[in-house]
């Protein structure tokens, strides 16, 4: 009986080894190797051994003219200047990242602008038909649902032209990579005066998350293409003075969803909706260690179980804040300001960004 | 029989009690053996327990090799070690547990290589019944929640 039963240091030996879209399958395997791979000495080995990137890309506007940078703390300086989007035909917008390396951009030229998805790591992009683009995006996601051959949807909200009347309606449209084409779905319907706050986009447990104006969490299913909304926890909706909580936001920990948000007294509080689909409150990190480096720092991603991004004026820092004690910032200087910040990480694999074609 | 052996060779016993003489440098490539001989708490005799002669045997093989062919082409080396390690699972599992055990690097990394290159595109069941086996109940009724709402596997 004692066949096959390899010990988990041995099975984290084999797990740094082997490839980005087998670790996602290997995820699911069980507990024990789900937590392996969100280990602070994971990410790192797993980069080096297999030649993944792990980092995150920064974007900024200047001039009416998006442009992003590569930020990374795994890998040397040397790749994350390599990886940008300078082979892309033109300067374009990241609309939304999804954790397979793939990024879903838009270029905007004046009226008029286009889709298109693209892979930094090999360096290859493809054009998508245009939804309507009549209507004004709201909110785009882009989710990778096989990855070999490789299938994505993306999804995207718009604002109508005429509102209803009892309700706030967006239109929804999804783009499927193997029919690749645009399909519209029904609208979406939220109560009056409640909009989407402009927050990133979360993707866990195979549903798109944004946070809406009315703290409510509203989540798309990615497999039946339907919605729902949930509230976040309950100190946050019972609370009366709606600034008591600052930089509400919703992000993934340990690949679950979860929710982060500023205490008056300056600690950051996370919350993680565990397996019952309850908000479970799970830690308390200090960002002192960031203040003093950084004035008025701000959370935006966390990068793996221990390290969080950190948005600073005009740069990033990666914070490991389950440091007990020590504090341990590594400060990422940009030159521009991080506006929009996506945790990327990929392969060097080619893929074929349009199958069947 | 220790004071016929040459001055740097080493006797390892295998659990089941079989005796192997190999050259001290070959055996060293086990850090758990080079400390053992560093702090002269050995014998010329060395006991490997929890690695039967067969295991020992093959480990023995990979590090003779690595260690004639330390000057020789890497090329040849990777054959060697791809070779190797193409084995039926139960004498890989049973090499992974030994190699970690006595710490030997190079043939923990050539193994836990080619672990990974096996289960590269295999299903989520595969992977379970191929390490988990007897488990295999157990984390299924364990885990059916988990797996429905979390990290839901799309393939």
């Amino acid at each position: 009986m004692e066949r096959s039963n390899l010990n988990l240091d041995l099975i984290f030996e084999i797990l740094t080894r082997t490839s980005l879209k087998c670790l996602d399958r290997c995820k699911s395997i069980c507990k024990g190797w789900k937590n392996l791979t969100y280990e602070s000495t994971f990410t790192p080995l797993h980069c080096e051994r297999t030649g993944t990137i792990s980092g995150c890309f920064v974007q900024d506007l200047v001039h009416n003219k998006y442009f992003s940078k590569f930020a990374s703390m795994d890998r040397s300086e040397e790749l994350s200047q390599n990886l940008s989007l300078d082979f892309l035909p033109h300067p374009m917008k990241v609309e939304a990242s999804s954790n397979q390396g793939i990024l879903c951009c838009v270029y905007h030229d004046y009226r008029n602008y286009r889709f298109y998805v693209c892979k930094p790591s090999t360096r290859q992009w493809q054009k998508l038909p245009n939804p309507k683009t009549r209507y004004m995006t709201v909110q785009v996601a882009i989710v990778v649902i096989r990855s070999n051959p490789l299938r994505y949807k993306i999804v995207r909200l718009s604002n109508p032209k005429h509102m209803l009347k009892y309700y706030y309606n967006y239109h929804c449209e999804i783009f499927d990579s193997d029919l690749w084409t645009w399909r519209k779905l029904n609208d979406v319907l939220l109560p009056p005066h409640v909009i989407f706050t402009n927050q990133p986009t979360i993707v866990a447990s195979g549903a798109i998350h944004w946070l809406t104006s009315n703290d409510q969490v509203f989540a798309f299913d990615i497999n039946s293409e339907t919605y729902s909304t949930f509230p976040l926890p309950e100190p946050i909706i019972t609370e009366e003075d709606e600034f008591h909580y600052r930089d509400k936001q919703l992000t993934v920990y340990k690949g679950r969803l979860a929710f982060i948000y500023r205490e008056p007294d300056g600690y950051l509080v996370l919350w993680e909706m565990d397996t019952n689909r309850v908000w479970q409150k799970i830690n308390t990190l200090n960002i002192e260690p960031v203040e003093k480096k950084e004035p008025y720092p701000s959370y935006a991603a966390f990068y793996n179980a221990d390290i969080a991004v950190m948005k600073g004026f005009r740069n990033i820092m990666f914070y490991k804040f389950q440091n007990c004690g020590s504090s341990d910032v590594k400060l990422h200087d940009l030159k521009m300001i991080p506006r929009d910040i996506f945790v990327f990480r990929s392969d060097l694999e080619p893929t074929e960004l349009k199958c069947g074609s | 029989m220790s004071s016929s052996l040459e001055k740097n060779m080493l006797i390892l016993r295998s659990s089941d009690g079989e005796e192997f003489i190999v050259p001290e440098v070959v055996a060293v490539m086990s850090k758990a053996i080079k400390n053992m001989v560093e702090d002269e708490c050995a014998s010329n005799t060395i006991p490997v327990p929890n690695v039967d002669a067969n295991i020992l045997a093959m480990v023995i093989e990979f590090c003779k090799k690595h260690d004639e062919s330390e000057a020789e082409a890497a090329s040849d080396l990777k054959t060697f070690d791809s070779e190797f390690v193409n084995r039926g699972q139960e004498a890989l599992y049973d090499l992974i547990t030994a190699a970690n055990f006595r710490d030997v690097k190079e043939l923990l990394d050539a193994l836990c290589q080619n672990v990974a290159e096996m289960i590269k595109g295999k299903s989520v069941h595969h992977i379970r019944i191929q390490f988990l086996g007897y488990q295999l109940f157990e984390i299924l009724t364990s885990n059916f929640i988990w797996n429905i709402w979390c990290d839901r596997d799309f393939d």
